[in-house]
């Protein structure tokens, strides 16, 4: 059911793109993200995708893997995308029995369904090459300016790292517990949609069970170790920005401004 | 009973974290016997159990069960009620109300009626050592960590499987616990005739049960024999990452320290035996 492989893996490597400062990376991504909901002309869809797809390259991911993260959305993308074309007013260009397919309806779909997929894209790219300590590291520091306001930017910080570092741990443990189960005659793929529901309590019982298990067990091992919270914590890797991060960060405020331009000239 | 051709098995293929868990597996193993499968962490044990009841599937050669082909899907159904996995710390599976209707589940799965579901849950409750009336009404939450493992092991007692396979099944116990459950399950094996394949690195355990072993080096079968041929060539067997049992690891010491002593003693009294036939006078 899950290959191995899970949503947001991490995939260590040594490239420019790994290296970058994990602040680098986090506001460039919501800088695309914003650029990728602005684009609204052919010119910005192909800049950007061609950005995203370098970028991926450089970071040495085989290009096998982008589609592997995109299968889990497929149903979704999908529904989005049929949704848009036969639901939007406008010239008909092909009629299938009731539904219409209309040309804005078309360009509407288009342009939904690559930004839902260059969306998930850059997410698996931010976590494809930010260790999960790295990424949280980064995202304290930049909620740190809040903390004036009450915002708990370490706390917050250390729920995702924990909330990271077990996903693939109750991942592989629904795994266990679903071959064990199977292994019993338990059946998860067969019945009506009641005989589903029912079928699934046998993974979930004991899925919550453990998780309730585990919070226990790492709050205690966190209390014995005298864990406080954030103040007057050190770190292992202080982070640091370097020439390539200001690199990129200028690279991404330029095109993002191109992006704005060109949506203000109406593209 | 099972036979396992040329398996290789490939762990996420095709992907930077690709590994090779197992690598051209051959083995045979015939009804009633008791194997152990020993080898220490990663060599592949766990992963082997996992493809005798076609929970994974090989990546390349093939398992025979019965001589029904674990890849063929129509079998499936089969392949769960012949062989009975046990898995590590099966107590974090449980998830019924009752430990009644938690040992009934496989029972229940496999459609028999109300009689004979009670009659194989009783059995089984009574074969772990666990008392019927007590605890068929008990949450199994609140029973102890032994307690929740043997109402586990009794689960898939109660589907009573031709071949069990248990993958550490005394991991976590105490001795007493540890030898009362493994006295339990070398009992079921003599009296229904059932394969048993035991997952292990204790060598203890693999001496005193077994009737043949095979052990799993890096993925690939290392050594293969009964416990007293295994352990009667004791060279490379610490470099692999396994511990003597005290009885041969006491006479290999002594051979090492040049002493014309056998090395496959299995139980403190071969080797008192052994250990006098050197000794002047015979005492």
């Amino acid at each position: 059911m899950f290959d191995g492989l899970t949503i947001g893996q991490f995939i260590p490597g040594d490239s420019l793109i790994h290296r970058l400062d994990p602040r680098t990376k986090i506001v460039t991504t919501i800088l695309l993200v914003a650029a990728v909901m602005l684009a609204g002309s052919w010119p910005a869809y192909l800049v950007l995708s061609i950005l995203l797809l370098a970028v991926f390259t450089l970071a040495g991911i085989p290009p096998g893997m982008l589609w592997q993260n995109l299968r889990p959305f497929w149903f979704i993308l999908g529904i989005t995308f049929l949704l848009q074309i036969f639901f939007t007013p406008g010239e008909v260009v092909f009629t299938a029995g009731p539904l219409h397919v209309t040309r804005p309806g078309l360009a509407l779909g288009g342009q939904i369904l690559w930004r839902l997929t260059v969306l998930i894209l850059a997410g698996f790219l931010l976590t494809a090459t930010t260790s999960p300590l790295k990424l949280t590291a980064g995202l304290e520091c930049l909620l740190a300016p809040g903390k004036r306001f009450g915002v708990p930017a370490h706390e917050l910080a250390m729920m995702m790292t924990i909330a990271l570092r077990f996903i693939p741990t109750l991942f592989s443990e629904a795994q266990t517990i679903m071959k064990a189960q199977q292994s019993r005659g338990a059946d998860f793929m067969q019945g009506g949609l009641w005989g589903r529901v029912r079928g699934i309590v046998p993974l979930l019982l004991p899925l919550f069970a453990g998780a309730f298990r585990r919070a226990e067990d790492l709050a205690t091992a966190m209390e014995s170790r005298c864990y406080r919270g954030g103040a007057g914590r050190t770190r292992m890797e202080e982070l640091s920005l370097r020439g390539i991060d200001f690199g990129a960060l200028i690279l991404c405020v330029a095109l993002f401004s191109l992006i704005l331009g060109l949506r203000w000239r109406g593209w | 009973m099972i036979t396992v051709n040329n398996l290789t098995h490939i762990y996420a293929p095709g992907t930077p974290l690709e590994t090779i868990s197992l690598r051209n597996i051959n083995l045979q193993i015939s009804r009633g016997e008791f194997v152990a499968l020993a080898g220490p962490t990663g060599s592949g044990k766990s992963t082997l159990a996992q493809h005798f009841n076609g929970l994974l599937l090989p990546s390349a050669g093939c398992v025979l069960v019965n001589g029904m082909d674990t890849r063929d899907k129509k079998k499936r159904r089969e392949l769960w009620r012949t062989v009975g996995l046990v898995f590590q710390y099966p107590e974090q599976q449980l998830f019924e109300e009752n430990v009644f209707a938690e040992v009934a589940f496989g029972p229940r799965n496999m459609g028999l009626d109300r009689r004979e579901v009670e009659r194989r849950v009783r059995r089984a409750l009574e074969m772990t050592g666990l008392e019927y009336d007590t605890v068929k009404s008990m949450s199994p939450f609140m029973l102890s960590g032994g307690q929740q493992r043997r109402v586990a092991l009794a689960g898939i007692l109660a589907v009573e499987p031709p071949v069990l396979v248990l993958d550490e099944p005394a991991a976590g116990l105490d001795p007493a616990g540890r030898r009362h459950l493994l006295e339990q399950i070398k009992a079921w094996q003599l009296s229904r005739g059932t394969t048993v394949i035991l997952i292990t690195h204790n060598m203890e355990d693999a001496a005193r049960y077994a009737d043949r072993m095979v052990v799993l080096l890096k993925g690939e079968k290392w050594r293969e024999g009964t416990p007293r041929q295994i352990f009667g060539q004791p060279e490379g067997l610490h470099e692999a990452g396994l511990d003597l049992p005290l009885p041969a690891g006491v006479m290999f010491g002594l051979k090492e320290k040049g002493l014309a002593v056998r090395c496959d003693t299995l139980t403190l009294d071969e080797a008192e035996q052994e250990i006098k036939t050197v000794l002047p006078g015979g005492k």
